[in-house]
Order: structure tokens, then sequence, then C-alpha cells
């Protein structure tokens, strides 16, 4: 039979089994959801600093209109809103401020009262406005005509505002929160069917159907057709829920379907493939080490702490400075690449030559595991004891 | 012609489960591998499908080195029963035909002819694990046999047998053996495999101790069993004769071996003096005494 049929018999086999299964069903169907629940609902929590704010303040005591409309005016100048409420007493201004229902109030236009989480920006805006109507009252007090005084209020030419930098490609909190969030979907997806490789490969071998097979299929038939079938339905589930959330955020308009957006979304699938390959070998080849179920928690642990240690790296990494050396450097390391280079490729900062060497010293490293841990997959399948010896199942590679 | 180990040689550390190992399976003839456990049966069979790597020596199949296709046209039932227990019987067998080369429609034709040969077919659709442990067994034995095997290799295929399991093993061996097919298989339940076989071999210690056919085996052996009863003497009459060895006493009846040319009449004579002899039964070795001889040596 040709290694083409046998590897594409295994990998049906691994499909079909699974997809028959209600709870895998289930997981997809729950996973889905919460990629569409986090999309709509994350951003709503956050503090969009793009929305102009309103700032809620409570006028206590005396009060006049001209302050309300210097109120006004200020938050308009500074791209904001005010929603000022009549008080009566400050008392009940406080307790409004410390439950929440108001940001400041101004008492008696001479005094302000804000909370702990009360605005600089509020603080500002208030101050400007009393002493804009201070300054009207004194000019009033030295006698000048209303005219006199318009003139002088009257709106110079607006100030000039030069900004340096490019800001291209820059970070709204909305744009981390969906790289960051696409990372760890990335990690669960790379470790959820990582151990479904593993699990696989113990239950073949502690049933003991794995002789069966292997008095037709060669090992690494087995290995292979095993990891592309499982390998598919991970890449179909990703695929799923990067379409699910491309599609829940473009209709909540939390993002625009932008080129960043697009190789973003490319990028994770790509990276999906290439992390999955690397660390699904090593799952297999550690499942292999062990005959008992049991065992599999113990013998993932090594495989899953690498998998989260590299997401942390590249999450501290990228909070620290997104296009610093450090995450660069790290981004080029295989076991690391899979969660690092998304996270550059969602905050569109990554050349193209880097995703190139990322990309080729991950498939000569994939390459180098799937020799070395296939040897070691062929070396300890069929033996039967507690656990094997890494250096047995070198030697042994009977197959 | 047929399935041959040459010199087959496997070492485990210092044990050495293989030590020169060779014999033949002649196509279309039923080879009995017997050996007490631990005589590197299972090793020598695991062999034949590659899952051993010989230290020496090779595996042949009709003359010439064992090639991997060949083995598409090879049933193997291993020692250590496996299937996949979430997996229904008939998703199962169909699998494996297939990776023997059998084409869905195929698979799944034979799959229906094995599962109701075998009086399973109504347990098709369900998962192996719900089970009983004779169905297991007989699914097992179908995944050996789904795909019309030219060479089985049974390792230990009567273990675990209830008695109907076992003729019905016995019949299946028989009637593919009949069909053509080669067939080479292991026990240590010697008095099941007498009536069955064509051909023994028995391996001690990874030697080969003794092959053939099993009536040429039976007739090389240097001693006959005589069995012996004489009335009133509660089985504790003793012949007085050169060449002949008590071997068993048991309900009265007095088992001896004796040598080929042994003096019958003598023996005959002094039964009679201890009493009225009601049983007098000359007869070649059974496969087991056979066995048990060559394996002590």
């Amino acid at each position: 039979m040709r290694a083409v049929t046998a590897i594409r018999l295994v990998a049906m086999r691994e499909v079909r089994q699974r997809v028959r299964s209600r709870f895998f069903l289930i997981v997809v169907g729950i996973t889905a959801l919460a990629v569409a629940a986090a999309v709509i609902v994350l951003p709503k929590l956050l503090d969009r600093t793009d929305e102009p704010p309103i700032y809620k303040i409570g006028l206590v005591g005396e009060s006049t209109s001209a302050l309300e409309q210097a109120l006004t005016a200020a938050a308009k100048a500074s791209a904001a809103s005010v929603d000022l409420q009549r008080i009566t007493n400050v008392e009940a201004a406080e307790t409004g401020i410390l439950r929440g229902d108001l940001d400041a109030a101004l008492v008696d236009g001479e005094e302000l009262v804000i909370g702990p989480d009360t605005r600089r920006a509020l603080q500002v805006l208030v101050s400007v406005a009393v002493q804009q109507v201070r300054f009207l009252d004194k000019l009033d007090a030295a006698g000048l005509s209303q005219a006199q005084t318009s003139a002088l209020l009257a709106p110079s030419e607006k100030l000039q505002v030069r900004e340096l930098g490019d800001k291209s490609g820059g970070l709204s909190q909305a744009d981390e929160l969906f790289t960051i969030g696409g990372v760890v979907v990335m990690l669960m997806a790379i470790i959820l069917y990582g151990a479904a490789v593993l699990t696989g490969v113990v239950v073949e071998k502690s049933s003991r159907v794995v002789e069966v097979l292997l008095a037709t299929l060669r090992p690494w038939h087995l290995l292979a057709g095993k990891l592309i079938g499982i390998g598919l339905l991970g890449l179909g589930q990703v695929l799923l829920l990067v379409v699910v959330g491309v599609v829940a955020a473009l209709a909540t308009d939390a993002i625009d379907l932008s080129a960043t957006t697009l190789a973003a979304a490319g990028s994770a699938l790509l990276w999906f493939v290439l992390g999955y390959s690397l660390y699904s070998v090593f799952f297999a080849t550690v499942g292999a080490l062990i005959t008992r179920q049991e065992d599999a928690e113990g013998a993932a642990l090594p495989v899953v702490l690498v998998a989260n240690a590299s997401l942390m790296f590249s999450m501290f990494a990228t909070l620290a400075d997104p296009e610093g050396i450090v995450l660069r450097v790290g981004s080029q390391i295989p076991l690391v690449a899979p969660f690092a280079m998304p996270v550059r490729a969602g905050l569109g900062v990554v050349e193209v030559w880097e995703i190139v060497l990322a990309v080729i010293l991950m498939l000569g490293t994939i390459y180098g595991a799937v020799m070395f841990a296939g040897r070691l997959y062929a070396g300890s399948i069929l033996s039967i004891g507690a656990r094997v010896k890494l250096t047995d199942a070198w030697k042994s590679s009977d197959l | 012609m047929g399935l041959e180990l040459r010199n087959a040689t496997k070492h485990y550390g210092d044990l050495r489960a293989l030590d020169d190992v060779s014999f033949t399976v002649e196509a279309g003839r039923i080879l009995g591998f017997l050996g007490p456990n631990g005589a590197g049966k299972t090793t020598a069979m695991r062999a034949v499908f590659g899952l051993v790597r010989l230290d020496r020596g090779e595996v042949a199949w009709n003359g010439v080195r064992l090639k991997p296709d060949q083995l598409l046209r090879f049933g193997y039932m291993p020692e250590t029963r496996g299937l996949y227990r979430k997996m229904t019987v008939r998703d199962q067998l169909v699998y494996l035909a297939q990776l023997h080369g059998l084409s869905s429609r195929e698979a799944a034709e034979a799959t229906d002819r094995w599962l109701e040969e075998l009086g399973v077919l109504d347990r098709g659709d369900h998962k192996v694990e719900t089970l009983s442990h004779g169905n297991q067994q007989k699914v097992q034995l179908a995944a050996a046999l789904v795909h019309d095997p030219e060479v089985l290799v049974l390792d230990e295929p009567f273990s675990g047998l209830d008695p109907i399991g076992v003729e019905t093993m016995e019949d299946i061996i028989r009637s593919r053996a009949a069909e053509g097919a080669t067939v080479l298989f292991s026990s240590h339940q010697l008095d099941l495999v007498e009536g069955l076989v064509d051909d023994v071999v028995v391996i001690s210690k990874g030697r080969v101790v003794l092959e053939g056919a099993i009536d040429e085996v039976r007739e090389r052996t240097t001693f006959r069993r005589l069995d012996v009863e004489v009335e009133s003497s509660n089985g504790s009459w003793s012949p007085n004769v050169d060449g002949v060895e008590v071997t068993a006493r048991q309900n009265g009846l007095v088992r001896l071996q004796v040598g080929p040319d042994v003096d019958l009449e003598a023996v005959l004579k002094s039964a009679n003096d201890a009493g009225r002899v009601t049983r007098f039964s000359y007869q070649p070795p059974s496969l087991s005494e056979i066995f048990v001889k060559a394996v002590q040596g």
C-alpha cells in the first residue's frame, strides 16, 4: 500500500471518529459562542478612547446660567460634553459621586468635589469654566460695556496643532485586546489538539490495538495520519473561530476590516498550523513513552509548560514594547514564534522578511522534531512497561 | 515454500529471546508453534510482521525475503488482544480491512460476511467496549480474517475461550487452511491443538527443540505410553522389567513410559502376577508428553 493511502486512511479515521463525538461538537459550538460573545461584549467594557466622554456634573447651591454656558463651552472645546444636574445639597452630591452617578459636583461655583476616579481632564475643564466666569465678572465690575466684553472674548484664531511621530498602526485598546485574545485562543487550540494527539496515542498503546495496526502500517504512517487528521480538525476549528470573531467584530463595528485585520487572521491560521505541527509531535512522543492514561497529564506537563511560557513571554514582551528587540528576536524562536508572530501581525508591527525567516526556522525545526521524536515514538510505541526510558526508546527503535 | 523464519536471532539485553530459530510453515498447512511461557513464541511471531527487528536472520515468503507490501495479505492476532474500545465493531473492521488494501465497498461486504460467520452480525453497530468478552474475542478474530489473508498468524488464539469458542476457532482455522491459507498459531494448550495441527515446532529458551509433521514426530519419539490397570492392587503394582518407568498413578491406573523395544509380554506377565489385568493399553505418546520430553531434554 502506498504511504499516502495509509496516511489518508488513518487521518480519515481520526476525523470521522471525532466529528461523530457529541462532546467534540459541543466543545466546538461553545468555543465559537464564547469568541463571538467576547468580541461583542469586551469592547463595551473598555473605556473607548475614541468616543467623546460625557461628564456628569452636579451643581449645588448658587449657579448662574453664565457658569453653565461656560462649562458647556469648555467641554466642547476639549471634545467632551457635560451633563449638568441640579443637586439639592452637598451630602446628596457626595453620595452621588461615591455611587458613581456623578463624576464631580460644583458647590456654589466655588468648590469642586471630586471622587477617587474623577479624571484630571474634568478638573481642568471646570476650572477653566470657573476662571472664565470670574474673569467676566471682573470685566463687568471694571465697567466695560457688553460690546467691549464681547470683543475681548471673541474667538481668536484657533491654535494650530502639530503632532510628532507616525501614529499609523497605532494601537487602540481594542486592537490589543483582540490580538492578545487571539493568541490565547491559539494557545488553547494548540494545547487542546496536541492533547488530543497525546490521548489518541495513549489509547492506541494502552488498548494494544497498536500492535494490530503496526502489523500493516509503518509507525510513521500511523503518526503522520494521526497528526494530520487531528490537525485538520484543529485548523477547521481555528478557521471557524477566526470567521466568527471577524464577523462578530464587523457586525458590532468593533474593528474595521482593514488589511491588518486580514493579515492577522491569515497569520493566526498559518501559525496555528506551524505551532500545532511542532507541539503535537512532542505530545505524540510523550504519549508513546507512557502506557496508562492516568500518566497522560504528567507526561504532557513539560510540553504544556513550554507552550504557556512561550505565550507569557509573547504577551509581556508585547506589553513592554510591541516593537522592541526582545519581541523581535523572541518571535524567531520556533517554540515561541506561534504565539509571538500572530501578536506582531495583529498589531501590524512585523516585516515580511521577519515572517519568512521565522517560517523557515519553524519548518526546519519541525523536520528535526519529526525525525527525532518519530524515532522515539517508533522505539516506544510497542513496549508495555510502566514508562519507557528515553534512551531505551532511542536505542530500541525496532521499526 | 511458504512462510520461513531463517536463523532468527533476537536479544533483549542479556536475554536471548530467539537463538538461531529456523522453521517453515508450508503453504496451505497448519503449524502449531508450541513452547512454555517465555520460550520466544511471541517474539518470533512479531518478527514476521516486522514488529521486532531481528539481530540476525530474516523472514521469507515463498523463498524470498518478505516485503512489507506482502504483509497486507497476512492476518495477525496478537497475544495481547487490542481493538479501539470506543469504535463500533463494523467501523473498526471496515477500517482494518481498508488498511489491508480493500476498497471501502469490499471492506464493508467482507465485514458483514465475517460478522455473520462468527454470529455477531447483530453487534455490528455496538461499541467494542459494550461487548462480552467472548464476543470481543470473535471481533478480534474477525480483525485478523476480514481481508481473507493468505497467511494467518495467531498468537495463543485459544486462550480465554470457552469450549464452544474453542470449537469455532478450530473450525475456522481448518476451513481457512482448506481454502489454501497458511496458518501459524502458537499455544501452550497442547491437548487442544493435538487434533488440529499438521505440523509442530516446539521452542524452548529461544531454540527449536523439536519440529516436523505431527505423525512423524510421534513416530520418531523413542518412547511409548503404556496404561495398565490391575484389579485389587489399588494402583500400587509396579512392573519389574528393564526400560520401564512409572510416570503416574491415578485411580488404580498405572501409567508407564516404555522404550520402543520393551518386552511387553514381560510387563503383562508381571501385571498378571499382581492381580486380574483389566486394562493394558500401548500407544504413541500424547503431544504433551512429547512436548514435556522435548522441553526438559
